[in-house]
Formats: C-alpha cells, structure tokens, sequence
C-alpha cells in the first residue's frame, strides 16, 4: 500500500511517498521517499535504519518485467548496492505498481541532486583551467595547507562568477520574433523558412501547446521537417484556417483551444470599473444605409428572416484578428494588474536653508499608490505639470568648517614674544638685502659631475628610463611569490580586529602559515638569488611585508596579555 | 513650409527639422558678431541650473557609478551626428574624465546591453583611462539587437549591492530605444533596486518612455530626454554633482590610509607593484616609485585605490580636498542689475579683463557680482568659477577676513 504524505519531518525535509511491504537486507518494513533521502524503516521500530541522501545515489536499477520478483536495486556512489524487494500482498500488479512508482520519484529527485555538486565543481575547474595565475595560487596555497580549500574559494569568489555571468542570461522575446523568420523564395513555388535554436525557444515559450505537440509527435510519429511544415501551414500563420474545422493538422486543436480561451476572457472583463467593457459591443458600418454604424453579428447562419442591418459585412479574418487584438490587451492588462503596487517616496517639501535646526525630512514616508480605484483627481491631474518639491534632502551639520579648509593648527605654538618678534623681522630683511652670491668656485661643476658619476657602482646607478633588467625566470618566481604571499596576507588582514573565536583561531592558523611560509619558500629563496650575484634588496620588499605582519601580531598578542 | 520660416527661433526635436537651418537661428548684433545670441541661449540654461544647487546638504561623495550603454539597433539611428552612438561615446568620454576630475574617490563602471542580453564592459575602477579604452573598443563594434532593461540593471546591481551602505549606489541609463526586452517582470527589478538603495537615472535619446520614468521615479532618481548634442551634453555633465543624499542613515567613521610616495633613497629597491603584478614583460614595473600601504606595505602605482592585501582605501589629501568643493560650494553669483552697470567702478570683468558689452537686446548685462567681494564677472568666468575652479578668484585675492 502506499500513501503520499505531506507532513515536514522537523528537518524540512517533506515525506513523498511510503510504501509498506517492502523487504530491505532481509527485514521486512516500509520505504519512505523524502525530498532529501530514501529512507527504510524496518517493521515495529521507530527510527530509519537505513538512509541513503539523493547524492549519495549513483544510479538505480530495476528487475526485469518477466521476473517473479520484484526488486529495485540502488547504486551508491562508494560502488555498494542495497536491493528492495517489494512484497505487496496483494499480487504482482500492485508490486509492479509500487515499485514503479518509487522509481518515477527517483528519476525525478536524483538528477536534481547530482546536477547542483557537479556544476559546483565544474565551475570552479573550469576557473583554475582558464587563469594560470590562479592555479598557481591553488598549488601555492591549497596543495600546501597554508589555507582551507574553503577559504580560498571565498577569497575568490569572483573570479567564479565572472565565467558563469555572461552565459548564462535569460533572454525575453522579442516581440517581433515570428516576423524575423523571413521567408526566402526557393526556387520555384516553394518556400524556406530558416529556424535558429532561438526561434525555436520563442516559439516554445510563447505557444507551451506547440510545444506540447513536439514532445508528442517528435520524433515518433514525424520528423522536425515535418513537424515545422505543418506548424507554418497551420492557422498560426495562416489566419484564415482558423475557421476551418475540417482540417486534421494536429494544430487544429490547439486552434480550437485558443479560441475558447478567448472567448473565455473575453467574457470575464476586467476589475477595472472604469473600463466598461463587457457593454462593448461590435459595430460595422450600416451596410443599407451606408451611413451610421449598426450591430454585428457574427452568426454566419443566412437566415432569410434576419434584416439586412445585421448581415454580416465584416468578413471571418477580419473578426478573428480583432478577436485576437483583444484578447493579446487583455492579456497584457491582467499581467499589469497582477503586479505589485507602486511605492512612491512622500515629497516632502523643501527646508529653508534660513532654518538648518530643524530636521527635515526625517523620515521618508512611502504610500502605496494602488492601480484601482481611481480616484477622479488622478485623472485629471497630470503630475508632471504639478511643481515637483524634489526628494527629501538632509541638512549638513558641520561644526567647525573652516576644519575643512584649513590644517588644524598646532596647539604648541612657538610663542613669540612682540618685541622679539620686531627685532627678528627687522634682521631678517637686512640679511635679505645683503644677499650675494658668495661662492668659492672648488672644482668646476663639469668634473664634479663626473666625479660623481664614476663612484656610484653600477647597480646602484639609476638611469632615467632604464630599468635593472632581472632575469625572466627568476622574476616569474618572484611574481609568484608575491602572489601567494598577498593571497596568505589577504586571509590574515581580513580577520583584524578579531571579535569571535573564529576569527581569533583563523589568526593564529594565518599566522603560522605566514610563518611556514617564509621558512619554506623566501629563505631558500633568498638564498639562492645570493648566491646568483643578485642583489639581495630584491626580496627587501617582501620581508617587508611579513615583518609588518609579524608587528600587528605582536601588538595584538601584547593587548590581549595586558587587557 | 511657411510655418517654418516664421518661428526660425522654434528648435524642438531634432527629427523634426527637416534639414538643418542653422543660419537662422543665429542673428547678428550691430557689430556683426554672432556670440551674444548663442550664449545667450545656451548659457540661461547652465545658470539656471546652478542657482538649483542649494548649499549645506548631505551629499553621497564615494560614488559608485555604473553607466548602462544601450547598444541595440536604435543607435544607428542618425538624428545625433554622426550616428547616435558615436556621439554618446564622445560625451561619455569627456563625461569620464569630468567625473573623476570632480569626484576623485568615486568608482566608476560600464555595462552594455545588445541583442537581449547584457555585457560588463569595465569593472568598478578608480582609473579614467581604464574606461576610456574600453570605450574606444565600442567604436568598432556594431549596434544590434534590442536593449534589455531588467538584465542590465540586476548585472549593475549584483555588483552594487555588496558595497558598504556609507557609499552611493548609482545608474545612470543611457536609452535610444523605445522598448525593452526582458525575461521577467521589470517590476520585480524596479522593487529590487529601491529596496538596495539604487539610485538610477535614465537619459532617452529617442522620447519619454514611461517605464523608465517608473523607474527614475521609484529609484529617486533623475529622467531627461535629450533634444540634440548640446543638451545630451548637459544631461550628461549635471550627473557629475554628488547627488544629496535622501536615506537618513547614521554618519559613519570610514578608515583611509594617506601613503607618501617613498623619498628616492629607496629607488635601488625592487618591488613589485600589485596593479601590475600579472602583466608580462615589459609593463611590470618594479623598482620605480609607488606609494606603499600603511598597514601591509603593499605597493600601487596611482591612487586612490582599494588596498587588495588588508582592504584598506588609499586616496591622498588633495583627492579628499577636491570632493570638498562639493560640501562648500561658491555661492551663486547676482545678477548686476542694468541701472548699477554705470555705477561699476571697473568696467571689465575681474576674472578676463573682457570689456562689459554695450548694447545688448536679451536684457541681461553679462555682469555677475560675488555677493562676498563684490567684484564683478562676466558670464563665462562665472560657470567656469561655479563648476570647475570652485573658487571665487576675487575672494581669494582679498586680503583674508579674521573670523
């Protein structure tokens, strides 16, 4: 037996289907189909023995249709298969039925859970194979334990979604989708139509009956080419075939179903009750007198008795394709009725810049501004002819502003005496005046310059423009290494100031890889450019870094102890 | 035909004109000099503007700008010269360098929109040049496709939502066609940029559309129509004023760091620089001068940048100094009204020394009064007073007032 249940396991996680009688490792119980597991309870307990998660599931397998038994077999990812043997007393049908419908469930729950940790993966493969520079820090990094594989993708993050961005954009429809697929004369009397995968997808979202009808008949009963032929020959091209019942495209039904629909809204109306449509009624030119407009009537019946104001004049296409413009408007205004309301901010009027005491705009009130009723005053009050009093704006409070214009000034001044300050101004113009050149001419400047020039050693000579050129191979590692060292270093400055333990704990851990770090990668390093002949203020910078590092950590080892 | 020539002066939207008339609008005045009359015209508009700019208003200074280029098939179209698109990737960039020539801690990103979907061009930079590039790639791609709203604004804001609440959130739209394309309900993404505080504003080329007046209605932002290039182009510069700040949220204390750049004695020093670390040969630069981090001692080439290593925005004074014109800017100048024009004690402006012109029909004087020094300008040397150098000369020369 079996029943579909709904309630919520206290996980979350909803109970599907149960079904009783089913033997599992020789126990006899029920199997319970969750959203999240498949569960097995065996008789007269209470807990689930066994519980396999959706992801766990590699693959399912059932027993030949001929068998006496009836069994389905589920394959783990570990490689280990459990078997349920289905032993419903009431006979081999209904063990078919049961087991089957087990199986309909997992082939719908499974894939879902096994797409989202692959995609997972695949994504991030697909960023370590396209940035080198990022698989290096991975192998730097992750391989190495310096940082949780976890942590590093948080790090990150972004370098992830940048490939997945562009891709994966739901596009809309145009509207004018059906118009673009140009015909081209081919040949004589036949006709081509070329179809993108993207018609196709349009055509599929606007119609959901045309693509009901693919998933029917292709490809059992007809080919695509067939299929496309016969959608382009039916009435969604052709507007007069609408009318036409004989025919036995498999798209009249879809055209008789349509035209219920329609003739369905059009019945509803609207909730609007200023739109007074269901009083509408069709009218045509008076075809007797050949003025005025009279009613239509759209029954083709020619009865003799009907007078000749209500024949009809307006031909079948003609009323269709109204019948259609309508029911496209209405279309259109249930999905703008059914949004929500429009929040508008409340304009407040403006502050007076004589008064800054008072707070204005405080609080920025919103009201909801609902699409019906309508109130006779929206109607005829335009508001972008009414004076727009502007948002809300807010006051600056500044205290001191000439703070922004100026430095702040020192509070120790050097204090100078008036007299003194006399005095000092007085000396201080006569040294001016006096002022000569008084230079003692030593060596002359040319020899001077050269002079200088030969004592500086070469490598510390800088040259406008040139720079020291350091080997490609050696200055790839030492791009490298700053690349890894910032990621380390990233990691660390993001958990100051630690508040929680687990910032406090992520610290220390960054700390000691800091530390591992530089005992395995810079000094050897250091090292071996020593020993090329290369200048060792190359990796100054770097210890720079670390040592900076270190420093805060002191600081902050040196707060915790004291405070 | 006869309509036409009888309001020569009746300039409405470009398409309506049938074919340019441009010596009609212009007249001459007694000396034979065209100026007086364009100005006039012309410049009413940046004055009037101006005199809207209200002092001692919270103003959102860290910007964070996206710009959205519609690049669909309406931007072929000619009625800009020589086509639509051209001229707004012209504006954009002077638009560019303006911005971070008046908001020097501001950010700054591009996006387009063609054929259904959106692209992001540049990232959130601090860098104009950076942009400016990336702009003149467009120059050689085709316009094509319809524009999709609802894909670009939600790319904008997936990227402007995780920014600090401190900084403004901005988008501006630039929008040539008359419908969108989109995969959902736009009213879901309208919502969506009000509740994270999205401002966006919208510049149509073609005419007013009404969704994107929901949408710079609902956003608190601002929605014009271009009417020719001059106007695009003042459209275009009124968004480069920090726009005041409408939600009431607490002031925060915002961590900077001011690194010197290194005195010379450490020029024998090589250290990579982080902009450049994964260019190859020859752009890395190591061993030139860059300014170095206080807290992790990474080293940048330009600021103001983000620190990448401890998080920390780097800017030096004089960028923070120059967003300061915003805070206090010049008071707009009077009017000197014509009666006092023969009162004037020097007759020529105090900023170019241009003589003040005699006759003139449009009833303005041409002379602008600092209500502070009371000294007179003319009006070119007002709007450059007012927008770029954000500085009274006259006050500035006067000898300084004891407070």
């Amino acid at each position: 037996m079996t029943r579909p249940g709904n309630k919520a396991n206290g996980h979350g996680e909803e109970i599907i289907l149960v079904v009783e009688h089913v033997k599992h490792s020789n126990q006899k119980g029920s199997l319970y189909v969750t959203s999240e597991n498949l569960a097995f309870q065996a008789a007269g307990k209470d807990s689930f023995d066994h519980r396999y998660h959706y992801s766990e599931i590699k693959l399912q397998k059932i027993s030949p249709e001929g068998k006496s038994k009836v069994q389905l077999q589920i394959v783990l990812q570990s490689d280990d298969s459990s078997n349920f043997h289905f032993l419903n007393p009431k006979g081999q049908v209904d063990q078919l039925k049961d087991r089957n419908s087990v199986k309909d469930l997992l082939t719908t729950l499974l894939p879902k859970f096994k797409k989202k940790i692959n995609k997972e993966m695949e994504v991030k493969n697909k960023a370590l194979q396209g940035n080198l520079r990022l698989q290096q820090l991975y192998r730097d990094l992750v391989v190495s334990e310096l940082v949780t594989a976890d942590e590093f993708w948080a790090q990150n993050a972004d370098k992830l979604t940048s490939q997945s961005a562009s891709a994966s954009q739901d596009t809309g429809i145009s509207g004018a989708f059906l118009a673009d697929v140009k015909p081209q004369a081919d040949g004589c009397n036949s006709v081509r139509y070329n179809l993108t995968p993207e018609i196709i997808g349009s055509i599929f979202k606007t119609y959901p009956a045309v693509k009901k009808k693919h998933a029917e008949t292709v490809p059992d009963t007809m080919t695509e080419q067939v299929f496309w032929t016969k959608f382009f020959q039916s009435h969604y091209f052709h507007k007069e075939l609408a009318g036409d019942r004989n025919s036995d495209s498999i798209f009249s039904d879809c055209a008789v179903t349509e035209e219920k629909e329609m003739i369905d809204s059009a019945r509803k109306g609207t909730n609007d009750p200023s739109a007074n449509v269901k009083h509408l009624k069709d009218m045509v030119v008076d075809d007797e007198e050949g003025f005025g407009m009279s009613l239509y009537n759209a029954d083709p019946s020619a009865d003799a008795n009907i007078t000749k104001t209500q024949k009809r004049t307006l031909n079948m296409t003609q009323h269709q394709l109204i019948q259609r413009f309508n029911y496209h408007s209405s279309r259109i205004l249930t999905a703008t009725e059914g949004r929500s309301k429009v929040w508008l901010p409340n304009l407040t009027a403006e502050s007076q810049p004589a008064t800054p005491a008072e707070s204005v705009a405080s609080d920025v009130q919103v009201e909801p501004i609902s699409q019906f009723p309508r109130t006779t005053s929206m109607d005829s009050e335009l508001d972008s002819f009414q004076k727009d009093a502007g948002p809300s704006r807010l006051p600056l409070r500044l205290k001191k502003t000439d703070r922004y214009h100026q430095a702040p000034a020192k509070r120790k001044s050097t204090a100078v005496d008036q007299r003194h300050a006399k005095r000092r101004s007085d000396n201080l113009k006569a040294h001016v005046a006096d002022l000569t050149t008084k230079r003692k001419v030593v060596i002359s400047s040319q020899i001077a310059a050269q002079a200088l020039h030969d004592v500086t050693s070469g490598k510390h000579r800088r040259q406008a423009g040139t720079d020291f050129q350091l080997p490609p191979p050696l200055k790839d590692e030492i791009c490298g290494i700053y690349a890894s060292l910032s990621e380390i270093l990233r990691h660390y400055w993001s958990c100051y100031p630690p508040t929680d333990k687990f910032l406090q704990e992520k610290l220390t851990r960054m700390k000691k890889s800091i530390e591992k770090f530089e005992m395995e990668r810079l000094r050897p390093l250091a090292m071996r450019v020593a020993s090329e002949g290369q200048p060792v203020q190359l990796l100054r910078h770097i210890f720079e870094m670390t040592k900076a590092a270190d420093n805060r950590y002191n600081t902050y080892m040196q707060q915790k102890r004291n405070g | 035909m006869a309509n036409m020539t009888d309001e020569p002066d009746e300039q409405g939207y470009r398409w309506e004109t049938e074919y340019e008339r441009t010596w009609e609008v212009l007249q001459e005045d007694a000396t034979g000099s065209l100026t007086a009359s364009v100005q006039d015209v012309v410049l009413g508009i940046k004055r009037r503007r101006l005199l809207e700019r209200k002092p001692n208003l919270r103003l959102g200074m860290m910007r964070h700008l996206f710009v959205i280029l519609d690049m669909s098939d309406s931007m072929r179209d000619q009625d800009l010269r020589p086509n639509r698109l051209f001229c707004v990737l012209r504006l954009l960039e002077n638009f560019i360098n303006e911005f971070f020539d008046q908001n020097p801690i501001g950010q700054l990103g591009v996006i387009t929109t063609r054929n259904k979907r959106a692209d992001r061009l540049t990232e959130l930079a601090g860098n104009p040049k950076k942009h400016i590039d990336a702009l003149q790639t467009l120059r050689t791609t085709d316009p094509h496709g319809e524009t999709t709203l609802q894909n670009s604004l939600e790319l904008a804001a997936q990227t402007l939502r995780n920014i600090p609440s401190h900084a403004s959130r901005e988008i501006i739209l630039i929008f040539g066609s008359l419908s969108s394309c989109d995969p959902g309900n736009i009213y879901d993404t309208t919502r969506m940029l009000r509740e994270c505080n999205i401002r966006c504003s919208v510049i149509g080329l073609a005419a007013e559309v009404s969704i994107c007046k929901t949408l710079a209605k609902e956003t608190v932002g601002e929605y014009s129509v271009a009417l020719d290039e001059p106007h695009l182009k003042d459209i275009l510069m009124s968004h480069i004023v920090p726009p005041p700040v409408s939600s009431n949220s607490d002031s925060f204390l915002i961590r900077m760091g001011f690194p010197q750049q290194k005195a010379l004695d450490r020029l024998d020093e090589f250290s990579f620089c982080m902009c450049h670390l994964d260019q190859p040969e020859p752009k890395t630069r190591y061993g030139q001068p860059g300014y170095f981090c206080p807290v992790c001692v990474t080293k940048y080439c330009e600021l103001p940048v983000e620190c990448r290593v401890c998080g920390l925005t780097l800017v030096s004074a004089p960028h923070l100094a120059r967003s300061y014109h915003h805070l206090f800017p010049v008071e707009a100048f009077e009017e000197v009204p014509k009666e006092e024009i023969e009162l004037l004690a020097d007759k020529k402006c105090f900023g170019c020394l241009t003589e003040t012109p005699h006759s003139d029909k449009s009833g303005t004087t041409h002379r602008f009064r600092c209500k502070v020094c009371q000294r007179t300008f003319c009006i070119d040397c007002d709007l450059f007073i007012h927008d770029t150098l954000h500085s009274c000369p006259g006050c500035a020369s006067s000898a300084a007032k004891t407070e």
